[in-house]
């Protein structure tokens, strides 16, 4: 044996090792750039970020093994409607109408689900006065209604504003949470003019975050210190679910550009923040239009569109809490104008809606464009990874 | 050409220690500089000489290739035998093996190699790193800790 290692040199050639580079995570190979010089500027190497590209989007192919996509969004007649449509086959080509369950069927008119599907399992809920929450599973066609919190039992001059935040699995205390902002206004100016006389009437209600736990079915305060990204009413929050983690995208109330992930542990019930990349490297003027928060190929990811620029960004989360861990992987350059970001499909898909409304899905690989025939208003999409799973909410 | 270009019933692989292994053609398609080689004859037998791979790396490929080019197997069982057959090697099998694929121009076995490779090495140290690729830094003490300040997050 002693021979034959002087024989087979131990130096490894550069394209062998583009090949096991390419298939480490983000976070091995920042950290490698420090064994070699050579290893330190392959990210300056077009052709190794040309593998390292490829692999990333299509190492995780199992990931979507079974897996469908659930799209959502809103039609209009004489009012709207939210319809969800269940997308699968490798080019998204089958697709099936789904009811909403009971509770939504009379009232379909802002449904939104909240993060990502979980052991089959969808939360449905609608940010109205009267909020409804609802677990899901289509599959076997079961669902629970959320009780209220206590904290919207209230004097009726006052009203609470309900921001969902996140739906996920606590592995540790193996329970299903809900994650949500809660906000109250008072409408007492309306018939008071005179509040010296009403001393309660100046009770102050503060915001306040709390989590629902479906093994106690209840609701409890959280005491947490994040505001909540100032939105429009139109968009839904931007949220995810991976790994008993909720990310979402928060941020300052009067800055939207000081915009940081929030990530909240269901196991701890502890966050962290991670600014979102700043692009100032760039340096371009462009105004960022807006950041969509998704899952890609596993992996935490940014799709950021900019103001008078074609180009989107897709920046891919190294490691949580470290800005500048954001690596901005992939530059969709659209050869003909591709419309609108809505979310990531299955495999390399990204998904948009062009200025006709309607649906397309652009592959990454191999930068193939196709309808979905499916049309609606742009604002309201939102794409969900569904795995088909027979788990009984109930049990 | 056609097709069934080759009337190759038997093709006889000669390691670089001298060892001999015989197999049938549809073992080696996978080994494009072995292909190339035996398209181009047109005789019954062929021995080929593979100075750059050792027997013991041999036999193991020619094994890899034997489970995956059977018909008979089920994915699964293709998987199960991935798994263990790369539980077995030491990181300079895997090394060295990988080399091999380089030479016999293997794309999926290299692939395959590759991401052994990665795996043992993701989420591990610098020195590690150096050490299982014997690799000498070549950064002064003072870049190096720059680097590694730049690049705080990928050592957490």
């Amino acid at each position: 044996m002693a021979m034959s290692n002087e024989k087979v040199s131990n130096h490894i050639p550069n394209d062998l090792v583009f090949s096991i580079m390419s298939k480490l995570p983000l976070k091995s190979l920042y950290r490698f750039k420090c064994v070699h010089k050579s290893w330190a500027i392959l990210f300056e190497n077009p052709n190794f970020m040309n593998i390292y590209r490829k692999n990333f989007i299509l190492k995780n192919h199992s990931y979507y093994d079974d897996t469908c996509l659930l799209l959502k969004h809103m039609v209009l007649d004489f009012e709207s409607h939210c319809v969800l449509h269940l997308c699968s086959g490798e080019r998204l080509n089958s697709k099936v109408k789904l009811d909403w369950p009971p509770p939504f069927q009379k009232d379909d008119r802002d449904i939104n689900i909240l993060g990502s599907g979980i052991n089959g399992i969808l939360c449905l809920y609608d940010e109205g006065i009267s909020s409804r929450v609802v677990l899901w599973n289509p599959a076997i066609d079961e669902f629970k209604v959320i009780p209220p919190s206590p904290v919207e039992s209230l004097p009726h001059y006052v009203i609470c504003e309900v921001q969902h935040h996140g739906f996920g699995y606590d592995s540790i205390g193996d329970d299903y949470k809900v994650i949500r902002y809660v906000k109250f206004h008072s409408y007492l100016h309306y018939f008071s003019s005179d509040r010296k006389n009403f001393p309660w009437l100046n009770v102050v209600y503060d915001p306040l975050w709390e989590i629902y736990s479906l093994k106690s079915n209840s609701w409890k305060k959280l005491d947490l210190d994040i505001t909540t990204l100032h939105r429009s009413p139109l968009s839904v929050i931007e949220q995810v679910y991976m790994d008993g983690v909720c990310h979402w995208l928060g941020g300052n109330e009067t800055y939207a550009d000081e915009a940081y992930l929030v990530s909240f542990d269901l196991g701890n019930e502890e966050f962290f923040l991670t600014p979102t990349p700043s692009y100032t490297d760039d340096s371009f003027n462009f105004k960022l239009v807006e950041n969509r928060l998704m899952l890609f190929n596993g992996s935490i990811a940014l799709i950021s569109n900019f103001l008078q620029m074609a180009d989107l960004y897709i920046s891919i989360l190294g490691e949580i809490g470290a800005k500048e861990s954001w690596i901005k992987l992939f530059i969709v350059v659209p050869f003909l104008f591709l419309g609108y970001p809505i979310g990531t499909g299955m495999n390399s898909d990204i998904l948009f809606v062009k200025d006709d409304e309607e649906v397309v899905r652009y592959d990454l690989n191999t930068y193939e464009i196709q309808e979905l025939g499916i049309n609606g208003r742009f604002l309201y999409y939102q794409t969900i990874l569904y795995k088909k799973n027979l788990f009984s909410i109930a049990e | 050409m056609a097709a069934e270009k080759s009337s190759i019933k038997i093709i006889t692989l000669i390691a670089a220690d001298g060892s001999v292994f015989e197999v049938e053609p549809n073992i080696v398609k996978e080994m494009k500089t072995v292909q190339s080689y035996i398209d181009e004859l047109d005789q019954n037998t062929v021995s080929i000489p593979l100075p750059n791979v050792f027997g013991n790396d041999l036999a193991m490929i020619i094994e890899y290739c034997k489970k995956h080019a059977s018909e008979e197997e089920t994915k699964e069982a293709k998987e199960e035998f991935d798994f263990e057959f790369v539980k077995r090697m030491k990181s300079d099998d895997k090394l060295r093996l990988l080399q091999a694929a380089s030479y016999l121009n293997m794309e999926s076995f290299l692939q395959f190699m590759a991401k052994a490779i990665a795996a043992e090495i993701e989420n591990q140290s610098v020195e590690f790193v150096r050490d299982y690729f014997q690799i000498e830094s070549d950064f002064t003490p003072e870049e190096e800790a720059e680097l590694r300040k730049e690049n705080e997050w990928a050592f957490k």
